[in-house]
């Protein structure tokens, strides 16, 4: 496990070393970012350390703070997200505001591996505030600079964490009464007794915090602002990486804890996840430019994955962890077009667009390709994914999950339609005579991240058939008792 | 009445002023920031051979011990800081002094246990701050403040004196834990209490007493709001904590004043649009957080005395990182701040990250323990409330953070790099400081 705890100070030691330098490191960037791919595939797929636990930082009555904990479905979403941090710093690779968009992207990236495998609630909750916090400063740093974007996001995510601060508490303190043993590790904590009437109110208070980085229906305003005035390269890993934070506290935090409230919220959960990939899906369609476009996508996608998630049904929880790491993926691409677009001096807004194929047929190709990985082509990363949340969620609450259907009816028309604007028609007389297409390296990027899309969608089994064991055993405990049925 | 060994630190503190009164006329002030810092420091040392001593109207219990240790130290660090700052270059002597003075007022608040003496501890520690506030070459707006500082805590410290009589017209004790009864059992008691509790209250800025706090802020000068707002502060909320912990029934009054101070000091806060006021403001919602910690019965003890140490740390820190600052500023210049002092920068930002609660910085575990200690007796309104102020809470101090300020002339701003070595330790205390509770836990 030190691979982990390597894993999660690496890039903070990386970023603190950036932000003490004036220009430059972008080499050294990129060094730290490979390397951390390399450590979360070790982490990964190295033989035996599933399961392994380390404990520091023991302080009375909050437990070991520094409780690392190898989970599959933890090291799994670590290799995503560290996947993602060269993926973005190569988008913001010409960027000027590289230095800032690599401080928080790494700084982020700590705090993400460090949620993965927290087994403390109290230093989960310690990574997630770092996360809020870096996020914010992402925003605050690149694209249109905007601090009422920044604070709308921390404002947002802040309430909704002391929120989960509040409620965690709740439990902490009726498991302390309970056993007179006053510990934050999840272990102890999902083992408490918990009354229906606080039981349901405090896993509101835990989605609150969670679903908010989500973003669920109605929690999800925060991301427009966010989305549409950061750098799309930032938007690359706060999209892809950042949102699975919350879904991953959901599954391996607030759900085995709250078992029976988790059941009683699942209902409200579908609907809100059902309501809010149609209404993701409305709002991409009238999205006032690419940036906001490529967010609201993210958005639809993400409250399928609640959808899926709140159904506390096998198969939906396996599609819509799938789904999550496919998004993650087909996220990265969008917003990957998106900030290849606006390198070239494309603002993004429709008025200035269209015919682009003729000028960039490359960049053309690959953005169809994301495109049908976004409408969940079978195929393509996001089908498998999509399918079984929605299969998942059918045998639970139907029309609900008809409604989140019409959702990806609505993804098909947008992001076809979207690509006509783009790409196909008279081409746009305003458009730049030397628009380049994708350079080697960005062409190098989108085959990468292209072939991994190809690969999800056509051998899902590679992550699905772990899934049994990538839930936490607990999480399977309520499915299989009361829950609602296997 | 033979020697009482509890009186020791405050001795020690009170002949040291003394010293730096006289030293003035010899001519050996400069000398003398060193001295008070020595002897503040030996007073901690003393206050900790002396922990759980009971004398006669003494009493070093863990959450004065532990208050007055913080109060020596700070009090040393902020003397050690001060002595390179323009501002006691004149009259040194006399300017430790009344800070050793002061250091012996917010002793005795801490640890006393009856009412006068608790009575001579505010005005020894309220007295200082008059003549300091408007210290000679501080300016108009410091001579203002001083005034209203002056004007209302008279007023404050004369209810105190009233609710001291009509606690004495109840029971005729002076006791803060009488023999028999409790200070509040009868009429007289009661009102008496919740007297003393509005005089406190005042001194914490506590709304609805909280009016005169964002002005002695703004004009004040920094070096001295670290005494008042990282010291003195402290004190009070130290006398506080023994009056509440001695007087159950005034728990209920604390969590409505607490609510109360979280709303109003938060709002106030985010619409004031000064960094000096904004941190006045939000001092009212930090003795809010404070009190909520206080109305939650024993636990609440525990949490409230961490939460007054922890907030005397952040406050220090805070004025130490604005003393470099021009006094008039109204937003930090980030930029040259960073350039010519870059940790006393760092500093700044941790506090103002620390005052906000972000984790892991004590400020964060110093509010997850009064969380903790509201939830277990049952106030979760109150918890609630501390949670969405502390969210909410960001929104002003980031900004101060992030807003882009320019400072005309790079040169008024103070460059001392002794001021360095004081921005570490406190970077390393605000950062790593809740790695040393398993000792004093144990």
């Amino acid at each position: 496990m030190i691979a982990a705890t390597l894993l999660i100070l690496l890039p903070w030691g990386a970023a603190l070393w950036l932000a003490s330098r004036k220009r430059g490191g972008h080499h050294f960037a990129m060094a730290m970012a490979l390397l951390e791919v390399l450590l979360a595939l070790i982490l990964r797929f190295a033989p035996d350390t599933s399961g392994a636990t380390v404990h520091a930082l023991f302080i009375p009555y909050l437990g070991h703070l520094w409780t690392l904990h190898d989970g599959p479905l933890g090291s799994t979403l670590a290799v995503l997200c560290a996947l993602l941090i060269p993926v973005s710093l190569i988008f913001a690779w010409r960027l000027e505001e590289f230095r800032s968009l690599a401080i928080s992207i790494l700084v982020m990236s700590g705090a993400l591996f460090g949620i993965f495998f927290a087994q403390n609630v109290l230093m989960f909750y310690i990574f997630y505030e770092i996360l809020a916090l870096a996020g914010a400063f992402l925003i605050l740093r690149s694209g249109h600079r905007s601090r009422a974007a920044a604070l709308q996001f921390l404002l947002y995510t802040f309430v909704g964490s002391l929120l989960f601060l509040v409620a965690l508490v709740v439990v902490y303190v009726l498991h302390g009464a309970q056993t007179g043993h006053y510990d934050f590790s999840i272990l102890n904590l999902a083992d408490t007794r918990i009354s229906n009437v606080v039981g349901i109110w405090a896993f509101l208070g835990m989605v609150a915090g969670l679903a908010v980085k989500m973003p669920l229906f109605p929690l999800h305003s925060w991301a427009g602002s966010a989305y549409g005035n950061a750098a799309p390269a930032g938007s690359v890993f706060l999209s892809g990486a950042a949102v699975t934070a919350g879904a991953y506290g959901l599954i391996h935090f607030a759900i085995p804890m709250l078992p029976h409230a988790a059941q009683q919220f699942a209902p409200a959960g579908i609907i809100l996840g059902a309501i809010g990939t149609l209404y993701g899906a409305f709002l991409a369609l009238n999205a006032e430019n690419l940036r906001y476009f490529a967010g609201w996508a993210s958005v639809s996608h993400m409250n399928l994955v609640a959808l899926g998630l709140f159904a506390l049904q096998t198969q939906a929880i396996h599609g819509s962890v799938f789904l999550l790491i496919a998004h993650g993926l087909v996220s990265a691409g969008l917003f990957g077009v998106v900030s290849v677009m606006e390198n070239r001096g494309l603002t993004g807004a429709w008025t200035g667009l269209g015919g682009l194929f003729r000028r960039t047929p490359r960049l053309g190709a690959w953005m169809l390709f994301f495109f049908l990985a976004g409408m969940g082509l079978p195929g393509l990363a996001n089908f498998p994914g999509e399918f079984l949340s929605l299969a998942g969620a059918f045998q639970v609450l139907p029309w609900a999950a008809a409604l989140a259907t019409l959702g990806i009816l609505a993804g098909v028309i947008y992001f076809l339609r979207i690509y006509e604007r783009i790409m196909l028609g008279p081409l746009n007389s305003t458009l730049p005579d030397n628009l380049a297409d994708l350079s080697a390296g960005e062409w190098l990027l989108f085959w990468a991240l292209g072939l991994l899309t190809l690969w999800l969608g056509l051998d899902p089994q590679m992550i699905l058939s772990h899934l049994g064991i990538l839930l936490s055993v607990h999480s399977l405990d309520v499915m299989s008792g009361g829950g609602h049925g296997i | 009445m033979g020697y009482n060994p509890t009186l020791l630190p405050l001795l020690l503190v009170a002949g040291a002023a003394l010293v730096a009164f006289v030293a003035d006329a010899l001519r050996v002030g400069r000398f003398m920031p060193w001295w008070g810092g020595a002897v503040s420091i030996v007073a901690a040392v003393s206050i900790f051979m002396e922990r759980l001593a009971l004398g006669a109207d003494l009493y070093w219990d863990s959450s004065a011990t532990l208050l007055g240790i913080y109060l020596g130290l700070a009090v040393a660090a902020g003397l050690f800081f001060v002595a390179r700052h323009p501002l006691s270059q004149k009259m040194t002597g006399s300017m430790v002094g009344l800070l050793l003075t002061m250091l012996t007022g917010s002793l005795i608040l801490v640890s006393a246990q009856n009412l006068l003496l608790l009575f001579v501890g505010l005005e020894l520690q309220v007295l200082p701050f008059f003549a300091l506030l408007a210290w000679p070459s501080s300016g108009r707006a410091a001579l203002e403040a001083a005034f209203k500082y002056a004007l209302l805590a008279g007023l404050a410290s004369a209810q105190f004196a009233v609710g001291i009589a009509l606690i004495y017209l109840g029971d005729g004790s002076l006791a803060v834990i009488p023999p028999i009864t409790s200070m509040a059992d009868n009429l007289f008691g009661l009102m008496g209490v919740l007297a003393l509790l509005a005089a406190l209250s005042f001194e914490i800025a506590a709304a609805p007493f909280h009016a005169w706090v964002a002005d002695i802020y703004q004009g004040a000068p920094a070096p001295l709001l670290i005494f008042l707002s990282g010291i003195g502060k402290v004190a009070v909320m130290g006398a506080l904590i023994t009056l509440v912990a001695a007087t159950p029934k005034l728990q209920l009054p604390v969590a409505v004043i607490a609510g109360v101070s979280i709303v109003v000091g938060n709002i106030l806060a985010y619409r004031a649009g000064h960094l000096r006021r904004m941190l006045g403001y939000s001092a009212i919602a930090h003795a809010g957080y404070f009190l909520a910690a206080l109305a939650a019965g024993p636990l609440g003890v525990v949490a409230a005395s961490l939460y007054a140490l922890v907030y005397g740390l952040m406050n220090v820190g805070t004025f130490m990182g604005l003393a470099s600052l021009p006094e008039n500023s109204i937003a930090v210049p980030w930029a040259v701040l960073r350039e010519r002092q870059p940790v006393l920068a760092g500093l700044l930002s941790l506090t103002l990250l620390s005052l906000a609660g972000m984790p892991p910085s004590i400020g964060f575990f110093a509010k997850l323990l009064v969380i903790i200690a509201d939830i277990h007796s049952h106030l979760l309104w109150l918890a609630i409330l501390i949670a969405l102020g502390s969210a909410f809470s960001f929104a002003y101090y980031l900004s101060a953070l992030w807003k882009p300020a320019v400072l005309s002339n790079p040169d008024r701003l103070l460059q001392r790099r002794s001021w360095e070595i004081f921005a570490a330790l406190g970077i390393l205390i605000l950062l790593f400081g809740w790695l040393l509770a398993p000792y004093g836990m144990g």
